[in-house]
């Protein structure tokens, strides 16, 4: 928090000056000064932040005009949207693909899926997004322009999560539904690609790690098929791994939204924070880097707690 | 009997040379040499003047003479390319000695002397590391303005605290072996102990590491880059190329910005396969 606060109080722009326009003169910009409070010496600008952020009020953005927690909070939804099915995407193909692999560890199989997950921690991600963009809209021309959660022509359906596909599935509103699932195509894919590498390479060697085990040698001497093993044994020793993931894999996407969303001109956090950025908007930038550390430093104490509900062999002292 | 014996401990040998020479270490070699070779070419003969621009060739597709086409400008890609090696592996490299040393050195000291110095270096680094890497860059340039200064800095502090962490927990289990006991009872004073005997034992996780950081860091600095917070166009460097590029994805002229990823891509894999094989042969855990 008090980093966040110092590091946009060293914003080389001045902000009043922005407000009052190029060719204000110091008179006008010396009110605006004093109605910020920015004429105040640091650390009263800092106590009236910390009041202000105790009370949910991240100040206002000067690209909007309105406030911050209203602005970030309409756009959260976009942002999790594109979370929630890149990582469904990610987990349905990275799963099932690491627990092959790693039952038949050294084959061409293993090789090609080895040779993807060096790729996924190696490719930029903005580039990734271009390539697909590329493939999909500009050659194969099957996916919609990356404009955007929907076409300009269709209308948001009504909002009971504010995640589209949901919504309109909801509410059975077909011609929307298609056009959203249409645009999230290609921004999820990208995502998913680059979040399936760290979970196939942990799950594949989850995978070699159990099935060394004493007790899935005990299973097979009694007879039970490889399946049984699969299903009783390994799925459940997997998962527990796979907790470990979420934090990872959660930085990647908090960090990737800010260029997927960059190329597809996807209205979330990340688009807004980069407008933010290019324009010196202060309690904008602040808000999302808050907003940021808020949702990871929380889900990374969830994980930890919900660890050892899953694992009883972990306990914290 | 003892055949037997001789034919085991020949098996051994192979199965031990053959995996000191593994294949993507070798990979990795060629590649960067590759990389290497391409920065020192473009910086002392390139085939065309990476900054000159000429509007009569404009997105020229590749031929036999612009090999990989050329930009919006009618500059050369591939020249721009070899150009932008210089600066992200001046980048990737500066990112990783600025980190790795700091790291190294505040870890040692901080595990060896315990302390409030401890509880502050570990304050610090959880604080920093309640952000993800590169969105605290992404903020920290933001904030400092773009330039590649900041660039380094900015990736710099997001990647120190890991070096820290690494080298903390190394000199921390080093700190109570026999031969640190052994040089603390000949009489050696505390930095003699920490820089001759505990830290040269305790280097491999963050040389692993140091190996990771320079691809994570050509990732992050051409992000930045890309998203116009990072390197300024119209420099020589491989984020700003493949946005330069960007716009012409949607109308099919897929060079200026294809070429540029690609190299970005070869060079994080190599030091991605670099950081695997060191981890392979140094045998440390993580």
């Amino acid at each position: 928090m008090v980093l966040v606060f110092l590091l946009t109080h060293y914003l080389p722009g001045n902000p009043a000056l922005v407000k009052a326009g190029q060719y204000g003169d110091p008179k006008a910009v010396a009110a605006i000064e004093h109605e910020m409070g920015l004429d105040k010496p640091l650390p009263v600008q800092f106590a009236t932040y910390v009041t202000n952020l105790v009370h949910l009020d991240l100040g206002t953005s000067y690209n909007t005009g309105q406030s911050v927690v209203t602005d970030l909070r309409s756009r959260i939804p976009a942002t999790f949207e594109l979370a929630l099915w890149s990582s469904l995407i990610a987990v349905l193909v990275a799963i099932p693909l690491g627990i092959l692999t790693g039952l038949k560890a050294g084959s061409t199989l293993d090789f090609v899926a080895r040779t993807f997950a060096v790729l996924g921690t190696s490719l930029p991600l903005f580039w990734l997004g271009l390539l697909v963009v590329y493939i999909f809209y500009a050659k194969l021309q099957i996916a919609p322009a990356p404009d955007g959660r929907l076409s300009s022509f269709t209308s948001p359906p009504t909002s009971i999560t504010g995640l589209y596909v949901i919504d309109s599935l909801l509410t059975g509103n077909f011609p929307t539904l298609l056009d959203a699932v249409g645009h999230l195509a290609m921004p999820a894919m990208t995502l998913a690609l680059v979040e399936i590498a760290p979970i196939l390479k942990v799950v594949r060697s989850a995978t070699i790690e159990v099935m060394r085990t004493d007790y899935v040698r005990t299973a097979r001497a009694i007879g039970l098929s490889e399946w049984q093993i699969v299903r009783q044994d390994l799925l459940r020793n997997v998962g527990v791994q796979l907790f470990t993931m979420v934090g990872i894999v959660l930085g990647y996407l908090l960090s990737g939204s800010v260029l997927v969303e960059r190329i597809f001109n996807w209205p979330g956090i990340g688009l807004y924070a980069w407008n933010a950025m290019l324009s010196n908007d202060l309690a904008a930038i602040q808000g999302f880097v808050l907003l940021v550390a808020a949702i990871y430093i929380c889900l990374n104490l969830a994980i930890d707690v919900l660890y050892a509900f899953v694992d009883p062999r972990i306990r914290y002292a | 009997m003892m055949a037997t014996q001789d034919a085991v401990v020949t098996g051994r040998w192979r199965t031990d040379k053959k995996s000191s020479i593994s294949g993507s270490l070798l990979v990795a070699l060629v590649i960067l040499a590759g990389l290497v070779l391409m920065g020192v070419v473009g910086a002392v003969a390139p085939p065309h003047n990476p900054f000159a621009t000429n509007p009569a060739l404009q997105l020229q597709p590749p031929s036999q003479e612009y090999w990989f086409g050329t930009d919006n400008f009618g500059r050369d890609v591939l020249s721009r390319i070899m150009a932008g090696a210089g600066t992200d592996l001046v980048i990737a490299s500066l990112v990783t000695g600025i980190s790795f040393s700091v790291g190294v050195v505040v870890g040692a000291l901080s595990a060896y002397r315990g302390g409030w110095l401890d509880d502050v270096t570990l304050r610090v680094v959880d604080i920093v590391l309640s952000f993800p890497s590169f969105v605290l860059a992404l903020a920290i340039t933001a904030v400092l303005g773009n330039s590649l200064r900041n660039v380094v800095i900015a990736i710099a502090v997001a990647y120190t605290p890991y070096f820290i962490r690494l080298t903390r927990a190394e000199v921390l289990s080093a700190r109570r072996a026999d031969y640190a006991d052994n040089a603390r009872a000949v009489g050696n004073p505390a930095w003699r102990v920490v820089i001759f005997h505990l830290l040269p034992n305790s280097l491999n996780p963050a040389l692993v590491a140091a190996s990771l950081t320079m691809g994570w860091s050509i990732l992050d600095a051409s992000g930045l880059s890309f998203l116009g917070l990072g390197i300024k166009p119209p420099a020589a460097e491989w984020g700003v190329e493949v946005s330069e590029g960007a716009s012409n994805i949607v109308t099919g002229e897929w060079w200026t910005s294809v070429f540029p990823g690609l190299t970005i891509t070869l060079a994080v894999i190599a030091f991605n396969l670099l950081g695997d094989s060191l981890r392979d042969r140094l045998g440390s855990r993580r």
